[in-house]
């Protein structure tokens, strides 16, 4: 060993630009190091120079030459004091030797830690923590990449490492239970990497299990960094883990006790709502937003996920501010064209003046949209979360199911990524339940045992289309229906076509399976898909074919701020209608109309009848006309029925910002948002829903006085 | 320049990065410049051909860069030949190993014709 720590002291002399020599310094450093017979502290001055050396190797290091000199001083006290007790390096400022004493001794694991841990420096403890779930989530996606394919080596890797790295920066943040469970299921993966460990299902269910503990762990550490208190510490579950695995690792069958186990799997915690996800959410929201140049580095290499690196050229901003900042260009862009749209501007007949507000009107634009874009992320990471989902669904209902991607670089509204999430949710477990059936039962109808979801996304035009589709057993328009009418969704004399009979299926309430599984049916359905698609101003369609599966593809718009309106007349006043409410707009003739007895007013289009909604009426103003053949009737499809909304005329279409109309006038029926347009005019985005509700409401009003 | 007499191999599995890698080196002329399009087929190669300096990359199916770096340290014959490893941003962590098997230097894509010639101004001895 002497001679060892000798040649070391002598290589280091070589300098840093010698890359061999460093290598040779390695090699010696990794000799020593399973060498028995050092202590504590000499295997750490081993580790810190193997630092040291990685950082110039990788040119990470801020000033060689300083470390240069660390590496020396180490190596030579190294060498000195190898014989005896050999005291600390002389320091050069760094606290990584006083921090690696305290885990030196716990990761021992035989010292009772103390029952909470005091948090040192939250800032950095915050950024592991972001750091830490990225991680997580790649060994998820890795896990499930071995899992089908246990001889990948590259996927162990990908799994190792992460562990690796989060091993580390606990032990030095000090958090014990983290790093000891990091540490135990780091040692189960090499023995897997090294070949000497056949990975199998249980393998794959114990790393998953190790996921799902540490998840737990780090949002413990969160709540007490947010509260500010020491954390509370896990040691007994970890320790019970870490025997597990251990078990695990030497070979012997452990029954399956994933349930026993605190940290939820990711099914339970989609559905059961805790005041602390909630927090988390809210939590994440706000924190930051990781802008699109780090799109690249996530969508490069789709089959490394691991190897994703933030590049360094990216910057994490508050989500507020980032908010903030698509606000004001929103006013900038508004302002620009009142201006511009001024007419003693306008009556200017100069040419450099045109120019140069065509030019400014350019600048505008192009900052809105990269305004816009920083707020766009991958949806990837939704898309990934899914996978482990369909996995575990897969697993506890006994169907094959094989899950398919297509887009997930597809890029959506920052805003947008956690309220897609519940739906998507709901839409997979509803595939998987309801759709797919049982492998013996597909094998009888002569299709492949294991069934296939596929889930895609694709940016058209100004929207965003989700893809989910199943090759299950299909919907059925009949079963749908009598449910319905059982359920008193509708009434059996309602003529209804096929479209509308599947979307039935998104009533609140509405489940046609009669057992109620652990999958799905928790009497929250799919309402909540239906609920959110409105929330994000989005749309559904469903294609199906008996036995032949389901497609359901939904629409949003692309952000939350702009929509794509139709700006509508009536008398003075002008409103936005969403575009994407629409269905049409026509004129109809004069025989179109008619009035039913408890009906109202109705419009006969193409054999519907349609009942007909005065705007004029529901916002008390007065119009130009009267009469719907006069007007413009726009048809709206609200809650699976049509209707028909009485305007004077168009007046054109346009993207317009969507400004809050404040907290004091945030709950009014009919109207979802303000928008000021190009001309400077203020008007209210109308809202069909609220609308419709607002004419039932008159109308039941009308019916009930007469 | 001082490469005129040198003989240099370049081994990726990917014909661009092949070409560009050549064209840098061309432009550095050198006077012979080999192609493998992975580990083995370098090997083979080298068993007929002494090459001054391998320019590798890392990444590439039947033999990677690093196992080729080892077959070559390990070779008495080839044992000192310049070996400068080609290695992706998101790969890092790749060049320790690479230097612990004793790479004579590394690169990292993408990289400009300079950094490769500095780099092999660096590990070609001057002669």
């Amino acid at each position: 060993m002497q001679e060892i720590l000798d040649k070391l002291a002598n290589g280091v002399i070589g300098g840093h630009e010698d890359l061999m020599g460093m290598g040779e310094c390695l090699n010696m450093l990794d000799k020593l190091e399973v060498d028995g017979s050092l202590h504590d502290h000499h295997l750490q001055s081993i580790g810190q120079l193997k630092k040291l050396f990685n950082r110039i190797i990788l040119e990470e290091s801020e000033d060689r030459d300083s470390d240069w000199q660390e590496i020396r001083q180490i190596a030579t006290a190294l060498n000195e004091g190898s014989c005896d007790g050999w005291t600390a390096v002389p320091s050069s400022g760094e606290a990584v030797e006083e921090s690696d004493e305290d885990w030196g001794n716990m990761s021992e694991g035989e010292l009772a830690g103390p029952a909470a841990i005091e948090i040192l420096d939250p800032e950095l403890v915050g950024d592991f923590l972001q750091e830490g779930r990225d991680h997580l989530s790649s060994i998820e996606m890795n896990l499930l990449a071995l899992e089908s394919n246990p001889e990948d080596m590259e996927a162990i890797s990908a799994i190792f490492r992460p562990f690796h790295s989060i091993k580390g920066v606990s032990g030095f943040l000090n958090l014990q239970d983290v790093h000891k469970l990091t540490h135990h299921a780091e040692n189960l993966l090499d023995e897997a990497r090294s070949g000497k460990l056949q990975i199998t299902e249980q393998i794959v269910d114990v790393v998953l299990e190790a996921v799902d503990i540490l998840k737990k762990l780090l949002n413990d550490v969160q709540k007490a960094l947010q509260e500010n208190v020491p954390v509370q510490t896990s040691a007994d579950i970890v320790k019970a883990f870490c025997e597990r695995l251990e078990e695990v690792q030497r070979g012997e069958p452990v029954s399956y006790q994933r349930e026993a186990i605190p940290g939820r799997s990711i099914v339970e915690e989609a559905t059961g709502v805790e005041p602390e996800k909630a927090d988390m959410a809210v939590d994440e929201a706000k924190e930051v937003v990781q802008c699109t140049r780090q799109a690249p580095a996530i969508t490069g290499d789709p089959e490394r996920p691991s190897r994703m690196r933030e590049s360094a050229t990216s910057v994490r901003i508050d989500t507020q501010k980032l908010d903030n900042l698509v606000d004001m260009v929103g006013e900038l862009v508004i302002a620009q064209s009142m201006v511009l749209q001024n007419p003693e501007l306008q009556g200017i007949k100069n040419q450099k003046l045109q120019k140069d507000s065509i030019q400014l009107r350019r600048i505008t634009n192009e900052m809105q949209r990269i305004a816009m874009s920083m707020r766009m992320v991958p949806i990837k990471s939704t898309f990934q979360k899914v996978t482990r989902l369909v996995r575990d669904l897969s697993r506890k209902s006994g169907k094959e199911v094989f899950l398919e991607m297509r887009g997930e670089e597809t890029e959506i509204d920052r805003n947008m990524v956690e309220e897609i999430y519940d739906p998507l949710v709901h839409m997979i477990r509803n595939s998987v339940d309801h759709g797919i059936e049982m492998p013996e039962e597909r094998e009888a109808a002569g299709k492949n045992r294991q069934g296939r979801i596929l889930i895609g996304a694709e940016q058209k035009g100004g929207n965003i289309v989700i893809d989910i589709k199943d090759d299950g057993r299909g919907l059925d328009a009949d079963t749908i229906l009598k449910t319905a009418v059982k359920r008193g969704v509708v009434s059996a004399e309602e003529q209804l076509d096929e479209k509308t009979i599947y979307e039935l299926i998104f009533h609140p309430g509405f489940s046609t399976k009669e057992v109620i599984t652990e999958v799905s049916g928790r009497g929250v359905g799919m309402d909540v898909v239906k609920k959110c698609v409105e929330h994000l101003r989005g749309k559904m369609e469903i294609f199906t074919a008996a036995g032949k599966g389901t497609h359901f593809q939904f629409k949003f718009p692309l952000t939350m701020a702009i929509i794509d309106g139709m700006i509508i007349r009536v008398g003075e006043e002008r409103y936005v209608v969403p575009t994407i409410a629409l269905q049409e707009s026509l004129r109809p003739s004069e025989e179109a109309y008619m009035t039913v007895q408890g009906k109202g007013e109705l419009i006969k289009v193409r054999d519907n009848l349609m009942p007909l909604i005065r705007l004029h009426q529901i916002f008390d103003v007065e119009p130009k006309c009267r009469d719907p053949w006069e007007g413009l009737l726009l048809v709206v499809n609200e809650d699976s029925r049509f209707y028909c909304l009485l305007a004077d005329e168009i007046v054109g279409r346009q993207e317009v910002v969507i400004k809050s109309l404040g907290s004091s006038l945030n709950r009014i029926l009919g109207v979802s948002g303000g928008s000021i347009l190009g001309d400077g005019r203020v008007t209210l985005i109308l809202d069909v829903k609220g609308i419709v509700t607002r004419y039932r409401e008159i109308r039941s009003g009308a019916n009930g006085s007469a | 320049m001082a490469y005129k007499d040198l003989t240099a191999l370049v081994v990726d599995d990917f014909s661009t990065m092949r070409r560009i890698v050549k064209n840098i080196l061309r432009d550095l002329e050198f006077k012979t410049i080999l192609e493998a399009e992975d580990g083995s087929a370098a090997v083979n190669l080298l068993k007929a051909q002494k090459v001054d300096v391998i320019v590798s990359d890392w990444n590439m199916p039947k033999m990677t860069g690093l196992e080729l770096l080892k077959y070559v340290r390990a070779d008495s014959e080839l044992k000192d030949t310049p070996f400068l490893m080609i290695t992706a941003e998101s790969q890092k962590e790749n060049v320790v190993e690479a230097v612990k098997a004793r790479v004579s230097n590394y690169i990292v894509k993408p990289f400009t014709a300079a950094t490769l010639g500095e780099k092999l101004a660096k590990i070609i001895p001057d002669s």
